[in-house]
């Protein structure tokens, strides 16, 4: 069994998060290990709570939210990209004195660092980009 | 803490949607964290290192301002791409400050030799 | 050996062209997204990647794009699952973008 880390640095809807999404699956599926998703850039609006999507799309968040939870994943949400992009948790919201979280559960804002370890630990790294 | 050798080749001109500074934010995590980082600018990436930027014409912080603080944090090398530079006019003299000027058997070989690439 | 990854569909990027100056013959290649479209029969795509390199093209991508049938037979069509078999046989992933 081998474990990935993922970067997902495209919004739900790009192309990118889908892919990312498609690819999660299929190393679960295989029988591998999900190191940790890292989520970059615009990627972090995949962790948004608010985001509305019309009844016969994919809506990517929610998505991601189920693989998340079915399948006990670190999900981390970079911190600086999401703050700049309105994506808090509660603990920044009242930092902030912002009206609560925007964040889905299931994912946790963190540092780069994270990055850096997961690129220490896992055995591949993969990135998916807009 | 483990070390390895991460590539970062960054392709995009400075004030493209962030991907620049994403880049760099990520190459000085890496390097401060005690890994082996090279920077490799190639494309429009090349762009990024033009001396006289100015970021505050359009209400904005000068990202390039960052470039000669990479050696503090333990960048190993910044290159730069060869037939990039010559392909937009550019020279070395162009630049602000001093880098590799490199050609692509040297981006092939640190691509080669790192442990991770990410490409920006 | 390296699994190159190319999700534009652009055959004149930066980003392609970095791609291919920095292959050996003992790398592989994967389209991917708009990428796909470089695998198209009349794509000069093919010609301009060191023999040697093995090349692979993500077929759900390919069906969403209606271009199932237009493909180079230079390309190996993958799922996912192969993709991720293709990621572990390689040392690293270069994702082009």
């Amino acid at each position: 069994m081998s474990s990935f880390c993922l970067i997902i640095q495209g919004a739900p809807s790009s192309s990118a998060s889908l892919s990312a999404l498609n690819f999660a699956k299929a190393v679960i599926g295989s029988g591998h290990q999900i190191h940790r998703l890292f989520f970059f850039q615009d990627g972090v609006l995949n962790a948004c709570a608010n985001i509305v999507a019309p009844q016969d799309e994919l809506h990517l968040p929610k998505a991601w939210q189920q693989l998340i939870r079915s399948n006990a994943l670190d999900a981390v949400v970079c911190a600086t990209s999401a703050l700049k992009r309105g994506i808090v948790d509660k603990t920044e919201s009242d930092r902030y004195e912002l009206g609560g979280s925007t964040m889905l559960e299931g994912f946790t804002l963190s540092g780069l660092g994270q990055l850096v370890e997961a690129g220490l630990e896992a055995d591949r790294v993969i990135n998916f980009a807009p | 803490m483990t070390s390895k050798k991460f590539l970062f080749v960054s392709t995009r001109a400075p004030w493209q949607q962030g991907h620049a500074a994403a880049c760099a934010d990520a190459l000085m995590t890496h390097a401060v964290f005690e890994q082996e980082t090279w920077l490799f600018l190639t494309g429009d990436g090349v762009l990024q290192l033009l001396d006289k930027q100015d970021g505050s014409a359009i209400g904005q912080k000068t990202m390039a301002k960052l470039f000669p603080a990479l050696e503090v944090y333990g960048v190993r090398e910044v290159l730069v791409d060869m037939e990039s530079l010559e392909s937009r006019g550019l020279v070395e003299a162009d630049l602000m400050m001093k880098v590799t000027i490199a050609g692509k058997d040297r981006m092939k070989a640190l691509i080669h030799e790192c442990d991770q690439v990410l490409v920006f | 050996m390296i699994l190159n990854t190319i999700n534009k569909s652009d055959i004149s990027s930066t980003s392609l062209l970095a791609c291919l100056a920095t292959m050996t013959n003992e790398d592989a290649l994967l389209l991917l997204e708009d990428g796909v479209y470089a695998a198209q029969s009349a794509s000069v795509l093919p010609s301009m990647i060191p023999a040697g390199v093995t090349l692979h093209v993500l077929q759900e991508d390919l069906a969403a794009r209606g271009i199932s049938d237009r493909i180079s037979p230079d390309f190996i069509r993958v799922d996912y699952r192969e993709f991720v078999s293709l990621a572990l046989q390689c040392d690293k992933i270069v994702s082009w973008n």
